[in-house]
């Protein structure tokens, strides 16, 4: 804080009026882009949301209807269920991810070929586009024709149907999350462990302290605001999931993969009741808000502790 | 069991829950990881009866590269892959140039201070919601600029979604950026303009590659909007392989290829820049 | 820099060779210019799958006769909804020939023209049109909207070497299962049990066992002992087929019939496997095969589905557009359909038509005459129709019991028909 303050004064010594005008220029370009594509539509999302409206009624105004919407929100059953799966969904990939992940960038941090060479694997599942790893693990997971099950037939597990089962379906989707953005939470931890000066390390290791010290004394505190903020990107992001969803299991069974995003396509798209739809969206907003406040205090909380 | 290299890290720490468990673990992640891709790639090459086939053709003995052909001729992959060229990189080059412009603006920049806090605020609400949300909005506003079916409504959209996390990056490395010699060249008498395009962005090109790519990978696999915005002609690889999943047919054949199609671009271009990457990428996070 | 002169190197290469694929727009050439509609394009909205593929293939002969393009846009059903409705209800002018679904009529019609002009000034013949068909699928409120172009009752495929009287009700139907079922080699029904077809299925034994949602004047029938006994029978069926069903689409459950793991197939066989149960490069069960009605039951009556094809209001070129239909709908046009794409007829001639008498599909025209209708054509339609699904679907993977399934769906439709009322003096020509 004390640092970026002065930094910013020094940089202001030698300014122009030329500089001036500059720099407001400079930002131009990003405003239109954004009030264009995001902040107009936004607000007239959020003007909607208090209105009843279903584009295809052709003789249907918009009719203004106050907080109807988010009321109707709360009795909507579907809406409901789509929300404590999301939740769900949220908090059990978000752990896995960690977890794991920060295992993974544990055993990948020192430099012998091995590492670095899977390091470069690991940004695979990173790269592939959301709808093509949904096609893929639903061909993979079928229960009858998927190669999952004929593997796992070979150590005596039985044939699973893990998206036509309502109770397993969720976890699926989890996994494929999962399979998907463990890579992410291990390369970002990864370069983060690998800043920490290996005289900490050394010190450490000198003081007979055992690997599992080291790593839950030293390494994790030190790593924590990376974890914290990549932490928050993966909970956050939970909430928008939808090609994968989409393209594996439409929602079903019944309701059993009802995400909040693929509701809100429901009903805004499919149904084209923008009304409702952005009542939602904007419901939705506000909730993220919050939670992303939440986790840059405890950042900021975490940092000011370390010093 | 304790290694110690001569060089670099030593792996007393990777093996922290012990050798064995570490590599039973990294072993059973570069299954999980690889084998899905050796699916899709054999599934492109695969006879139709054995797609279907209970139980799943592992190794399979035949193979035909005519879901190859299919996907060039029946199914428009190359209008797809041009399409999708076209926006992803269009996208990076706009999100790259204004995200660094106002990023830049933002650090040495003649701008009030609070400023930075309100962009960095703004940023972070357009991370908050998910994209489905301002689709119908969108979906005017692009018709009444006549831009519908065209590839500039996707580059805008797409721009308009990395913008925040490129312009979050770049203002820390514009930060680390030493800035004695940006604080020389305007003592030299150099418009900002200048500064930026000579003395400081070239500084800072790491952070660009690694934002660029971001962007680019971003673009190429985003669907959502590509659904709504497109009609025929400018539709890119992702609708491509979602509008296989008809009624009529699940065709896996020409599906796995075109899904092919849509990976092994971008798995190049990350394997041939991925230490420019990953340095980008280490940089931003510790910064962020 | 060696690297990114490879990338260079090989962006170029795709470019390049992206660009000569892709084609450009075809000159209008000296040949067309004496024609009625040279110059002129059109673009069509199509279901993706047999329709459109008919539709691509004649394109050029329209061309050759008009002189005016054709451009065939196609979309998966999952997609095709809001697509059109985004198009129609914002007066997008991008389309010029819409094929709506006739569960979508009442909510489109206010965005399409009016045909009664068009076929006057051409005194075109429209006798041919299965009048019931018609009445279902093309004709709301009084205003022809579209003619229908396909008629296709759900039925069923069922194996001839396993069965051979196929059974008037439900509870001989089960009987039948019984026999037959023998896993994990044969499976008594192959179903597809994702929601969307799910829901079709369930709302056709409610409706032969003399069922409703509502009656004609809107008031709500839903709560009642067919709605129950149709949740049950749907239920039941999964205790037939592959554990996997449940999650699997039309082309999953089309393909264990074909590849002969299963006894009845409950399906659209016009889709697949009409097209492709006698061919054996693609087939296990060839010539083993037919198609039946549903299960009789109180009257027989199954879902239609069934596509009409208009012009919208929006549309800049609707001369062209209405050449364009009666070029498609026409009577030689139909009989290629039904011969190389299995697209059902909506002309009484075609269906007289001795290829059309004798072939394997012609007892999908039973069904038709038994009764063939659709659900709720109002624009709360295809949101009551997604009520029905999740709670059909829910009942069925046993997530809830019979008694909340049926009040979701009551509470639902009630709140559908406060929220969006049909227009006044509007019928309910479904169930």
């Amino acid at each position: 804080m004390e640092d970026d303050k002065s930094m910013l004064i020094s940089r202001r010594i030698h300014q122009t009026t030329s500089d001036r005008i500059w720099s407001w220029a400079f930002l131009i370009p990003v405003v239109v882009v954004l009030m264009i594509a995001a902040f107009i539509p936004l607000g007239y999302g959020l003007v909607l949301s208090f209105h009843r409206y279903k584009l295809t009624i052709a003789t249907s105004r918009p009719a203004f209807i106050g907080l109807q919407n988010y009321f109707n929100m709360f009795r909507d059953e579907i809406f409901i269920k789509s929300l404590t799966n999301n939740v769900t969904f949220a908090l059990l990939s978000v752990s896995i991810e960690l977890v794991v992940g920060v295992m993974v960038a544990m055993m990948l941090s020192d430099d012998n070929r091995m590492s670095r060479l899977l390091t470069t694997f690991l940004m695979v599942p990173m790269i592939i586009a959301p709808v093509a790893a949904g096609t893929l693990w639903r061909m993979m997971v079928d229960r009858t024709y998927g190669v999952v099950n004929y593997l796992l037939s070979f150590v005596g597990i039985p044939p699973v149907s893990w998206i036509g089962d309502y109770r397993i379906a969720l976890y699926t989707v989890v996994f494929v999350d999962c399979w998907q953005f463990i890579p992410f939470v291990a390369l970002l931890v990864l370069s983060s462990i690998k800043a920490i000066p290996q005289s900490f390390l050394d010190a450490a290791r000198v003081d007979g302290a055992s690997p599992w010290k080291v790593f839950t004394r030293i390494v994790l505190p030190i790593t924590s605001p990376v974890i914290i903020i990549v932490a928050m990107i993966r909970f956050i992001d939970a909430f928008k999931i939808f090609d994968v969803v989409f393209v594996m299991t439409q929602g079903g069974p019944g309701n059993a993969t009802e995400m909040l995003p693929t509701y809100i396509y429901r009903q805004g798209i499919k149904f084209l009741d923008v009304g409702y739809s952005s009542a939602t969206a904007i419901l939705f907003i506000l909730a993220m808000s919050l939670i992303a406040t939440v986790f840059m205090r405890l950042r900021s909380l975490q940092l000011r502790r370390l010093g | 069991m304790k290694r110690v290299s001569k060089r670099g890290r030593q792996s007393y720490l990777s093996n922290f829950i012990g050798f064995p468990a570490r590599i039973v673990i990294l072993l059973l992640l570069f299954i999980l990881i690889l084998f899905p891709f050796y699916w899709m790639i054999t599934n492109a090459f695969k006879l139709e009866q054995d797609y279907f086939s209970s139980p799943p053709v592992m190794f399979p003995s035949r193979i035909t590269g005519q879901n190859f052909v299919d996907i060039v001729q029946k199914y428009e992959v190359f209008k797809g892959l041009l399409n999708s060229i076209l926006i992803a990189s269009g996208a990076t080059v706009f999100t790259v140039a204004f995200g660094s412009m106002a990023s830049y603006s933002l650090i040495n920049g003649a701008l009030p201070r609070r400023l930075k806090g309100v962009f960095g605020g703004w940023f972070l609400v357009q991370k908050m919601y998910p994209a489905i949300v301002v689709a119908v909005p969108v979906f005017y506003i692009i018709r009444s600029l006549r831009l519908m079916d065209n590839v500039l409504s996707l580059i805008i959209m797409n721009t308009s979604f990395n913008l925040p996390l490129v312009i979050l990056l770049m203002i820390g490395f514009y930060q680390e950026a030493p800035f004695e010699v940006e604080e020389q060249s305007m003592l030299d008498g150099c418009t900002l303009p200048q500064r930026y395009l000579y003395v400081t962005t070239p500084m800072v090109k790491s952070g660009l590659i690694a934002t660029g790519m971001l962007t680019f990978v971003y673009s190429w696999n985003e669907f959502l909007y590509a659904v709504i915005l497109t009609v025929n002609r400018s539709k890119p690889l992702t609708v491509l392989i979602a509008g296989f999943i008809t009624d009529k047919a699940l065709i896996w054949g020409p599906m796995a290829a075109m899904s092919c199609v849509v990976v092994f671009p971008v798995l190049l271009i990350m394997w041939l820049m991925q230490r420019d990457f990953i340095g980008g990428i280490s940089a931003g996070a510790l910064k962020g | 820099m060696k690297k990114s002169q490879i990338l260079i190197v090989f962006v170029l290469i795709i470019g390049i060779a992206a660009i000569a694929f892709a084609g450009g727009e075809k000159e209008p050439s000296a040949a067309d210019a004496g024609k009625p509609f040279a110059g002129q394009k059109i673009t069509a909205l199509y279901f993706s799958a047999t329709y459109a593929d008919a539709a691509k293939e004649y394109a050029a002969e329209f061309t050759e006769k008009t002189g005016c393009e054709v451009e065939i846009v196609d979309f998966p059903y999952i997609t095709l909804y809001e697509k059109m409705g985004l198009a129609l209800s914002t007066n997008d002018s991008t389309y010029d020939v819409v094929t709506p679904a006739c569960q979508w009529d009442g909510e489109f019609e206010p965005f399409m023209e009016d045909l009664e002009p068009y076929i006057k000034r051409d005194n075109f013949d429209t006798s041919d049109f299965l009048p019931g068909l018609w009445e279902q699928s093309g004709k709301w409120a009084g205003k022809i909207m579209g003619f229908p172009f396909s008629n296709t009752p759900q039925t069923l495929a069922y194996r001839t070497d396993l069965i051979s009287d196929f059974p008037e009700n439900w509870d001989e139907f089960f009987e039948v299962c019984e026999d037959i079922h023998d896993p994990p080699n044969l499976y008594a029904i192959a179903i597809p049990g994702v929601k969307e077809q799910l829901s079709g299925l369930w709302m056709m034994v409610q409706w032969s066992l003399g069922g409703a949602w509502a009656d004609e004047d809107w008031n709500l029938t839903i709560d009642s002992a067919e709605t129950r006994e149709a949740l049950e029978i749907t239920k039941r069926w999964f205790d037939f087929a592959d554990p996997a069903a449940p999650a699997w689409g039309l082309p999953e459950s089309d393909a264990a019939f074909l590849n002969g793991n299963a006894g009845v197939a409950f399906s659209w066989p016009t889709l697949s496997i009409a097209p492709n149960g006698d061919n054996p490069e693609k087939s296990k069960v060839v010539n083993k095969w037919a198609i039946a009605p549903i299960p009789y039951a109180k009257n027989g009556v199954t879902v239609l589905s069934s596509w009409d094809i208009g012009i919208p209001k929006a549309s800049k070129n609707k001369d062209a557009a209405w050449e364009w239909i009666k070029f498609y709908t026409a009577a030689d046009k139909q009989l290629k359909n039904f011969k190389d794409y299995s697209i059902l007829p909506s002309r009484q001639s075609v269906w007289d038509m001795p290829e059309v008498k004798n072939d394997k599909l012609y007892p999908h025209k039973k069904a038709s005459d038994q009764g063939a209708i659709i659900w709720w054509r109002i624009p709360a339609g295809t949101m009551a129709e997604t009520t029905i699904r999740d709670a059909v679907a829910n009942y069925v993977t046993g997530q809830w019991d019979l008694d909340r399934s049926v009040q979701f769906m009551e509470n639902g439709l009630a709140k559908l028909l406060e929220e969006y009322p049909p227009a006044q003096g509007v019928k309910n020509t479904g169930r």
